[in-house]
């Protein structure tokens, strides 16, 4: 009996739905977020210039929810392509869906009520320590909000885990470690899939994250309640960043899986958990956990020898990237005899995106070069190459794959020209964050002097762009939404 | 080393990294089996895996000794001759001495009276040459020399509040 003809409809209907929950609400919730990050713009561009306070507030909004959203959507994605072949608990989901979106509510209420503006990082002291631009109930609210996105990560984390291993019959069996060490002579039979793989590689180490955000978080907790006096601000900073950078990142394995799962559609070519993927993937589990001290390069007082580990980090972990899901997805593609679809369209624009926005990463994670990069618009230019184009572009093309084969709605030449658009407005917005960070534009400023605006304005024109394919892309999604919610479910 | 240089070498990579993605793409119509794809892509893994260790490695010694940490700076340059204080607090910057000589080795004492700042010095063509944090409970160290004259520009490049963007002070480098 074939893996496929295992799977029970009514299970893999079931974690459908759930997807489509996440993936939905994860959408819709970038699209708000980016117009978040549009105001951004258009006040760094001079063309609509609103308060610092209100900026930063806007600035903190548009962090903490676009990792929330672009996270959910990756979530959701990963619930979709495990499906009926791995039996996930639909209340644990459901739960940490619903955590999730009370999280980023708290955090809307800090920002748009309370003028929180900490920016994402909430970085020790910053958020009791305003000078009255807002008051500590906001800065908690923030705080309890991001606290909540993280608990909602950690239950799905768990179950996750849980699944994995319940389906695999180990956690060995769950990460092929028998077929990863006796190379690949022992165990090939049993070998998971790609998809779970990084399933089970994110658990463990959603679950060590979540634990790093809990060393952070919690002591901000004490110190509003005064308890404790305040925490040394080289150790909140370190556990800060392995949490958020880490989390951030994630979300891109999370989001690659959805690659792995369904561009085989598309080409009628299996992507297998050979040897080298299986390597790859178990080493990400180390790799993940070691470039976030690449975020402290300037923090002098950091141990010189941890610097190095966050240099050495971010150059490894970028090997298995490349040659796992990017090679792996090139050939994928190569000469596969496809005609490109939406889905198909959007993958290839990842692949391209994740790449460009890695090559932006490891050439700032060089220390030397960091010291004249570092907190200049060179790094939301990387970082949103690899979201904008890595992350969201993987989830949104599986989102259009789900809901297309689940409401059996077609695509037409403008669904296609919109996802290239997507791709072309994309590219042009992130270029100029790029160009920016050249001219050492600072990041995080809320004003820009008339000698850095010019790659602003042009990037303006480049969001417009993109956000109305996506916006096409989107509404073609909402009004199939129905029909995919009640169809049939999706093939293996 | 200046942001335009690293962005020309970005740009380099990106575009090289464009064709193949083009040509990648533009080739998928045109059906080849698997079977005849697969074992390239793993000869092409593996060459990629040798190519991007060496890289990686070059890359790794070759920063070593361009580290910026004051115990590098102090091998590679010599031992600072002047030391200044620079004290960050919500939003400005107080320096000790405002005035200093081109081509000797100057120390910042970097400090914090609140929240976390950054000390970043953009030369007088608006490019930034140097940075470290300014941490509370800290002073970090950082050993710069100043090439050219002119009038240097501080800013604060650490998120610090409402006036973060305004934070900043200027230097002045006598020849």
């Amino acid at each position: 009996m074939t893996a496929a003809a295992q799977i029970q409809p009514e299970r893999r209907d079931e974690a459908d739905r759930a997807a489509l929950a996440y993936l939905v609400v994860g959408f819709a919730m970038l699209l708000v977020m980016g117009i978040f990050g549009l105001v951004m713009r258009l006040d760094q561009a001079g063309l609509w210039v609103i308060a610092p306070d209100r900026f930063y507030a806007v600035m903190t909004l548009h962090g903490i929810g676009m990792v929330a959203a672009s996270l959910l959507a990756a979530m959701g994605g990963m619930i979709g392509v495990l499906g009926g072949t791995v039996r996930l608990d639909a209340r644990m989901l459901w739960t940490a869906l619903v955590l999730s979106l009370i999280g980023s509510g708290f955090v809307v209420f800090a920002t748009l009520v309370g003028d929180f503006g900490a920016g994402w990082t909430v970085l020790y002291p910053l958020p009791f320590d305003s000078q009255g631009a807002w008051t500590r109930w906001a800065a908690l609210a923030a705080l309890f909000g991001i606290l909540l996105v993280a608990v909602a990560f950690l239950l799905y984390c768990l179950e996750l885990l849980r699944a994995t291993v319940a389906h695999a019959g180990g956690l060995g069996r769950a990460l092929a470690l028998d077929y990863l060490f006796s190379f690949g002579r022992r165990g090939a039979a049993s070998v998971p899939s790609p998809a779970q793989l990084v399933a089970t590689v994110v658990a463990i180490d959603g679950v060590v994250t979540v634990l790093a955000g809990a060393v952070y978080l919690v002591p901000q907790f004490a110190i509003a309640a005064g308890l404790i006096s305040g925490v040394n601000a080289l150790f909140a900073k370190n556990f800060l960043y392995l949490f958020g950078h880490t989390l951030a990142n994630l979300t891109i394995y999370l989001a690659a899986a959805l690659v792995y799962a369904t561009l085989p559609h598309y080409t009628g070519r299996e992507w297998k958990s050979t040897w080298p993927v299986v390597l790859g993937l178990n080493l990400v589990i180390i790799l993940v956990l070691l470039p976030y001290p690449h975020h402290l390069y300037q923090d002098f007082a950091q141990p010189i020898w941890l610097q190095v580990v966050g240099q050495i980090g971010s150059y490894g972990v970028a090997v298995p990237a490349f040659l796992v899901t990017i090679i792996g997805g090139m050939g994928q593609i190569y000469r596969s005899g496809m005609r490109w679809q939406v889905a198909t369209i959007l993958f290839a624009i990842g692949l391209w995106g994740w790449t460009v926005g890695g090559i932006g990463a490891v050439i700032d994670a060089t220390i030397p070069v960091n010291q004249i990069m570092h907190n200049t618009l060179w790094v939301p230019a990387h970082f949103h190459t690899y979201y904008l184009l890595g992350a969201l572009a993987f989830s949104t093309g599986y989102m259009y794959h789900l809901i297309g084969a689940r409401s059996g709605g077609g695509e037409t030449t403008f669904s296609r020209a919109a996802a290239w658009l997507y791709g072309l407005g994309g590219a042009g917005f992130v270029l100029m964050l790029f160009v920016s960070g050249g001219m050492s534009v600072p990041r995080r400023f809320a004003m820009h002097i008339a000698a850095w605006q010019w790659p602003d304005k042009i990037s303006v024109a480049f969001v417009g762009v993109s956000a109305i394919a996506l916006a096409w892309l989107g509404g073609e999604c909402l009004i199939r939404l129905k029909a995919a919610w009640a169809g049939q479910a999706t093939p293996p | 080393m200046t942001g335009e240089g690293v962005f020309a070498v970005f740009a380099a990579l990106s575009l090289v990294w464009t064709a193949i993605w083009i040509w990648v793409v533009s080739s998928a119509p045109r059906e080849l089996s698997y079977s005849a794809v697969a074992p390239r892509i793993a000869v092409l893994r593996r060459r990629l895996l040798y190519g991007l260790l060496g890289v990686g490695a070059v890359a790794l010694v070759a920063s070593g000794f361009a580290l910026p940490y004051a115990p590098v700076q102090a091998l590679v340059g010599g031992r600072p001759q002047i030391a200044v204080r620079a004290v960050a607090e919500q939003w400005a910057w107080t320096f000790s001495r405002n005035r200093i000589p081109a081509g000797v080795p100057v120390e910042f004492l970097v400090s914090s009276k609140d929240v976390n700042h950054s000390f970043a010095l953009f030369n007088p063509q608006g490019a930034l040459v140097a940075q470290v944090q300014a941490m509370p409970g800290y002073v970090n160290h950082l050993i710069h020399v100043f090439n050219k004259p002119g009038v240097y520009t501080v800013r604060c490049l650490e998120l610090c509040g409402v006036a973060h963007a305004f934070m900043s002070n200027r230097l002045t480098v006598t020849p």
